[in-house]
């Protein structure tokens, strides 16, 4: 099954040790096949980083363009055409950080695509710098003393611009991960969901978790339940990651059923 | 015959693209490209086409790329700060050899400069502005009809050659209005890119072997990668060091081999001309006053208007070169197509250079006055 | 007459020296078959700098679309007075208005003043200045045909109804009127 969509040739993944990148792809792939989406009308689009190596792998059509643009490709090709399956995937960097201005204006504008965003907290391929997600106090490459800022909630910020469909999930929990993925792609709408997932050759390496498993363990032990964070203060959530749906709503159009409205109205031919 | 009309070089940018069968845009607006922006966004939808402001150019280059690839021609217009945000993205389209048009209507710089002047300046950025080694066609209308008629040789040549083409105007041509005659479908010759055909399991999205692979659209029966990262025939990434050097070469030398079917140029009263006035875009107006005021008084002028600046007409300059005794090449800069025209100087003739930077058109009569220094 | 008519209109941004440029510039392409050229120069300000716009009208091709020796320049504001007075060449015409500009005598003989602002007033409104202005050029230089200038008039206000069409039309004739009056006692 999961051979129709990844391209076995290309096996093993490049990704290290303990990374959660595998963990993704598999359930992105996992979730096209139970949609029967055809590999012809499906597009991953990857932008540059660990999470851009994703569409190496896939067998369906793949677009791998600049640093933190994948959001802003993905919106040509949808409104290109319509009928496509567009999955953005990104990294941190990619997704809040260098493109952070693609990922609220498309939420905004409730672009029909899937965004997932794979959060390692840093920048694992250029050697563990930080990010835009990079906790407080974190030590990176380029915050050796502790770092002085906080991460983005990027599902906050997602939210506060318009996304119809925003949740965050980890590699620690395949199956709310599965259900979570599954849901966006289900969306009609800007889907975005923001996946924990452990880099313990850079984050976890310099943040005394080198080993895979302490890495994936401190995930877990500060992973809350959108349910169970809902009774915590703000110092409480701190530094936790708050795991579920934080908004699934379809009480508005996406934007290319509201521009064909106005082709509609001006009776231009579509696709002329 | 077409339709007689009088508008704004901007506006028949956006007639031209549509006539041309762009039915995508996606732009940041900028003065004095804006109108551009604002006529697609009333013409578009027209026709069942679709119109999106982007956040930036960043996004404006990525989405109009991503457009093409889903089988819309696509384009963009913008000016000088824009051009250079775009220029990572441009990179994209290049190298992933996906056609488009970046319209680019320059504005005095360099920075932000002054938004509502006209300059040159970015002849060398449309050119160069893009990292690493490639070749780029570059196009440059001097009347509100080239904004028509070549446009669509713009997306002729993008989408023939599977490459972004930039059409290089200035505030001059881009705000001037007048007549224009809008040409009737019968009498445009519109191209398409080659598109595969055969099995799609044999389809190489980046097989040049057999001459340039055909592009594929994503939603048909043909699965393919596009990839800005160095890559291999099928679009995997591949760090093979001959396969570096093939990709590189090929797109240097699929535009480079063509040079003789790419380059556009006017020639203006050659046969006798003693004194020739290399031009281009919209110089070329003031190049052209001054060569019929110069004749008037007797002065053997002639002009050869560059219209495809990149690559270079180097045979057609050469031409020039050859027959004239002093040349000279007025330019709203301070000399970026000057060098073009100094390398193919065998016989070391006079080039003079007349450059301006101050915001305004350069005046025929500027013109005039340094070939009356040479010839006197 | 030469062949070619060059006029520049000028002013302060939001006085609608393109709009009077562009029709006039249109009525001589589409209505009378000859070449025209509108350019512009304005600032990065919608209002308040100066901006211009030259029109050419010509038998023969338009190289070089800016006026470089005028026919008539209009000057609509002080600023705009100030770039231009003295300096409109052998044959060229400044005509200002009166009510915007303190003219320098110096130039008296060269220029012509004409109360533009009060007959837009006489018109129908103060915004029908640039149809006076335009009916002026016309008059003076008789650059376009009046069915042309007509057209233009009624394709750019008749969405805004006939009663704005007539104003505007009232505005034109009386600004040709006067263009032509004034061109009459120059010759």
């Amino acid at each position: 099954m999961i051979s129709d969509y990844l391209l076995e040739e290309k096996l093993p993944l490049s990704w290290c040790a303990g990374c959660g990148n595998g963990i993704i792809l598999q359930s992105i792939m996992r979730n096209i096949d139970a949609r029967h989406w055809r590999k012809e009308d499906t597009v991953i689009c990857t932008g540059i980083g660990c999470s851009g190596k994703a569409d190496d792998y896939t067998r369906t059509n793949s677009f791998h363009g600049t640093h933190g643009r994948a959001i802003a490709f993905s919106t040509g090709m949808k409104l290109a055409n319509p009928n496509l399956h567009v999955v953005a995937v990104m990294g941190d960097g990619d997704g809040i950080t260098i493109g952070g201005n693609h990922l609220i204006h498309a939420a905004r504008r409730n672009m029909d695509i899937v965004a997932i965003m794979i959060n390692n907290l840093n920048y694992g391929m250029t050697g563990g710098q930080y990010s835009g997600t990079t906790p407080r106090d974190s030590i990176t490459k380029t915050s050796v003393y502790g770092h002085v800022e906080d991460g983005f909630d990027v599902c906050g910020v997602v939210k506060a611009a318009g996304g119809t469909f925003v949740a965050r999930g980890t590699v620690m929990d395949v199956v709310q991960l599965n259900s979570l993925i599954g849901k966006a792609m289900d969306h009609k709408g800007f889907a975005f969901v923001e996946v924990i997932s452990p880099c313990p050759a850079q984050f976890g390496r310099n943040n005394k978790m080198s080993a895979a498993p302490a890495m994936m363990q401190w995930i877990k032990d500060n992973t809350v339940s959108v349910a169970k964070a809902a009774g915590m203060s703000r110092a409480e959530l701190k530094k936790k990651f708050v795991t579920g749906i934080f908004e699934d709503r379809n009480d508005q159009d996406d934007y290319y059923t509201a521009y064909k409205k106005i082709i509609d109205r001006l009776g231009g031919e579509e696709n002329e | 015959m077409g339709k007689f009309r009088f508008m704004q070089g901007n506006e028949a940018m956006t007639e031209g693209a549509i006539a041309a069968g762009a039915r995508f845009y996606a732009g940041y607006p900028i003065t004095p490209s804006s109108e551009v922006a604002e006529t697609s966004s009333v013409r578009l939808p027209q026709v069942g086409g679709t119109y999106i402001q982007m956040e930036d150019e960043i996004g404006s280059m990525a989405a109009l790329i991503g457009a093409s690839v889903c089988g819309k021609k696509a384009y963009t217009a913008t000016s000088g700060p824009g051009i250079s945000l775009m220029s990572e993205n441009l990179g994209v389209a290049m190298m992933g050899e996906v056609p488009c048009v970046v319209i680019d209507v320059q504005r005095s710089g360099p920075s932000t400069g002054l938004a509502t002047k006209p300059a040159q300046g970015d002849v060398m950025q449309t050119r160069w502005g893009t990292q690493g080694d490639h070749s780029i066609i570059v196009l440059s209308p001097s009347s509100v009809q080239d904004c028509f008629d070549l446009m669509i040789t713009a997306f002729n040549y993008a989408e023939q050659y599977r490459t972004p083409v930039i059409f290089l105007s200035e505030e001059i041509i881009g705000h001037l209005r007048e007549q224009v005659i809008i040409r009737d479908p019968e009498e445009i010759t519109v191209v398409d890119r080659a598109r595969p055909a055969g099995d799609p399991k044999d389809y190489r999205v980046y097989d040049h072997s057999q001459g340039l692979a055909p592009l594929a659209t994503f939603g048909s029966d043909y699965i393919f990668k596009i990839n800005a990262t160095m890559h291999d025939e099928k679009g995997n990434p591949s760090a093979n060091q001959e396969n570096c050097e093939r990709i590189v070469r090929h797109l240097s030398e699929k535009i480079e081999s063509h040079v003789k079917d790419i380059s556009i140029v006017r020639r203006y009263n050659l046969e006798d001309a003693e004194y020739i006035i290399i031009t281009y875009g919209g110089t070329t107006r003031s190049a052209l006053s001054a060569m019929q005021k110069g004749r008037d008084a007797g002065l053997k002028i002639g002009v050869l208007q560059i219209v495809t600046l990149w690559p270079a007409p180097g045979a057609e300059i050469e031409e020039v070169m050859s027959s004239a005794n002093a040349v000279f090449v007025p330019e709203l800069n301070l000399g970026q197509y000057i060098s073009e025209v100094q390398k193919r100087n065998p016989r070391n003739i006079p080039v003079i250079g007349i450059n301006k930077t101050n915001s305004k058109p350069i005046f025929p009569a500027e013109i005039l006055e340094k070939i009356k220094e040479v010839a006197d | 007459m030469s062949k070619q008519k060059e006029v520049t209109i000028s002013g302060v941004g939001g006085q609608g020296m393109i709009l009077s440029g562009t029709l006039l510039a249109k009525a001589a392409a589409i209505h009378d078959h000859k070449k025209a050229t509108l350019s512009s120069e304005y600032g990065v300000e919608t209002r308040g700098t100066f901006a211009k716009s030259d029109v050419i009208v010509s038998d023969e091709e338009i190289y070089f679309p800016d006026v470089t020796e005028p026919d008539l320049v209009v000057c609509l504001h002080q600023i705009a007075y100030a770039r231009y007075s003295g300096k409109v060449g052998e044959k060229g015409v400044l005509i200002y208005d009166s009510s915007e500009v303190t003219p320098d005598l110096a130039q008296a003989g060269k220029e012509i003043g004409v109360d533009i602002t009060a007959e837009a007033k006489k018109a129908g409104h103060p915004a029908t200045a640039n149809i006076i202005v335009m009916g002026m050029i016309s008059g003076y230089l008789d650059l376009v045909e009046p069915e042309g200038a007509e057209e233009q008039i009624r394709e750019f206000f008749g969405a805004k109804g006939e009663k704005t069409v007539q104003m505007n039309l009232v505005a034109y004739d009386n600004g040709y009127a006067i263009g032509k009056n004034l061109g009459q006692n120059r010759e």
